[in-house]
């Protein structure tokens, strides 16, 4: 625990010099810096947790999550390369034949190419069982046709996890991002994590080989997919944790200073009700998330429903506190002048991704009725779902 | 042979609680295929892998990915028991 304490201090460190100064550039650019790319790479941060003949550090999944949360709390866009490229890269990592562990794993890991996880399409969101992208045999040859929407880093990626039909069956294939009828086009404006270069896919006549397919075919999404949005929801959970920081480190930093009516406004009693709030908000999400990683530790199967609440507890509350450091903010909380308008758009991206706070409340809902066999019937408990961004 | 089959019924009632529990159907039989009577989503499956990895120390690999190996308590009770050498 000591040593975890003592990464975790590291992180932030790194994060608040290399990371946090650089996150409003990169909100209103809407790109994300190469050298950032590189110094999160030098540090061995892209797939920590993986074993070291993989490129990783044999990092434990608590102080992962520490990681992610000091990177969620300096910049949004620089935690979704985390999730995105890391997910994506354990999903490889456990299901991936022997030559693609051996050759494409350790690249991923060092950072020399990024990879992305294509499974949303424009009919396919929540219900991300069921792709209409398909993988066909035309004449001997393995075709690739559909439409992938909301790729984060998708702009950027040097590989893509695609989630598809073959044969009927949920299947999932590597395709490199300069194939041939592979195009690319870039998502701009959106509300929050404007940073994370979110791409439309389009795969027309995609030639891809037998060696490209990840895992075996009918398990794409309940095995390849469902390995990267467990560690994605993860990570996703702590960057909200990471979010709540940094819209409480706000509020009391303007509050402490700010004179109304005679004093600093900390001192009026509705002001220090919404610092309560999080702060109490703050430790659960962070209690709730070292459960998660420490489950995931264990590789216990209760990692993944802890997970789920881990998620759906931190990123309701980091909508909470950001929405409230603006409102103590005041005007200033909506102008450009101040971090606090860039939580509040970060955060509700954060409600949506990885499970939708809808789609979570059913999932644990369906588990609270687990083991409870005398009961007659409980709510659906609902398929694994994403939400809408990748 | 003797400590076979007892390991083989200690693996099978491990089985059994978890799936009960998750499917909350204390009747279905060894042989029940819950995938395949919707009793179970596919968050399952991916609880079932870290379960029987967790329990009984094996690693499922790629080419154990069968459906025919996590079908049901009996197939899954042949499948650890395969894994560990003990069939």
């Amino acid at each position: 625990m000591a040593d975890s304490e003592a990464a975790r201090d590291a992180f932030r460190t790194f994060a608040d010099a290399e990371i946090r100064p650089l996150a409003d550039q990169i909100d209103r650019d809407q790109t994300f810096p190469e050298t950032l790319i590189g110094r999160l790479a030098a540090q061995g941060y892209l797939a920590p947790w993986l074993a070291p003949d993989l490129g990783g550090r044999a990092m434990d999944y608590v102080t992962y999550g520490y990681l992610t949360e000091a990177v969620g709390h300096a910049c949004a866009s620089a935690r979704s390369l985390l999730t995105a490229h890391g997910m994506t890269t354990q999903a490889l990592a456990r299901w991936g034949s022997t030559a693609q562990k051996e050759r494409i794993v350790p690249q991923l890991a060092r950072g020399e190419k990024i990879v992305a996880l294509a499974v949303s399409e424009p009919r396919v969101g929540s219900d991300v069982a069921n792709p209409e992208t398909e993988v066909r045999s035309e004449g001997g040859t393995l075709v690739l046709n559909g439409r992938k929407n909301w790729i984060t880093f998708g702009m950027r990626a040097d590989l893509f996890l695609v989630l598809a039909r073959y044969d009927g069956r949920p299947t999932t294939v590597l395709v490199e991002a300069d194939s041939p009828g592979l195009t690319r086009s870039p998502i701009r404006d959106l509300m929050g994590v404007r940073g994370a270069m979110l791409a439309n896919l389009s795969f027309d006549g995609c030639v891809i080989d037998e060696a490209q397919i990840v895992g075996r075919p009918g398990f794409g999404f309940s095995m390849v997919i469902n390995e990267a949005l467990s560690l994605g929801r993860y990570s996703v959970a702590w960057g909200c944790v990471g979010l709540l920081r940094a819209s409480l480190d706000a509020a009391v930093a303007y509050t402490a200073t700010r004179c109304q009516f005679g004093t600093e406004i900390r001192n009026h009693q509705l002001v220090a009700q919404k610092i309560t709030n999080m702060m109490t908000d703050l430790r659960c999400a962070t209690l709730l998330c070292e459960r998660a990683g420490q489950l995931r530790d264990r590789g216990d199967p209760e990692a993944v429903v802890e997970t789920m609440i881990a998620k759906y507890r931190a990123s309701t509350a980091a909508t909470r506190a950001a929405d409230d450091a603006v409102q103590l903010h005041g005007a200033n909380g909506v102008s450009p002048d101040y971090p606090v308008a860039r939580f509040a758009r970060d955060a509700r991206i954060m409600e949506i991704i990885e499970g939708s706070t809808q789609v979570l409340q059913t999932n644990i809902a369906g588990y609270a009725y687990r083991g409870r066999l005398a009961e007659p019937s409980g709510p659906p408990s609902g398929e694994p779902q994403r939400g809408d961004r990748d | 042979m003797h400590d076979t089959a007892t390991m083989q019924d200690t693996t099978r009632q491990q089985i059994r609680a978890f799936v009960e529990t998750a499917t909350r159907d204390a009747s279905m039989s060894d042989d029940h295929n819950f995938f395949e009577s919707g009793l179970v989503n596919s968050l399952f499956a991916a609880e079932l892998v870290a379960f029987v990895e967790q329990t009984f120390g094996i690693t499922v690999d790629n080419e154990d990915l069968d459906l025919a190996n996590f079908c049901s308590v009996d197939a899954l009770t042949g499948f650890v028991a395969r894994k560990a050498g003990r069939a």
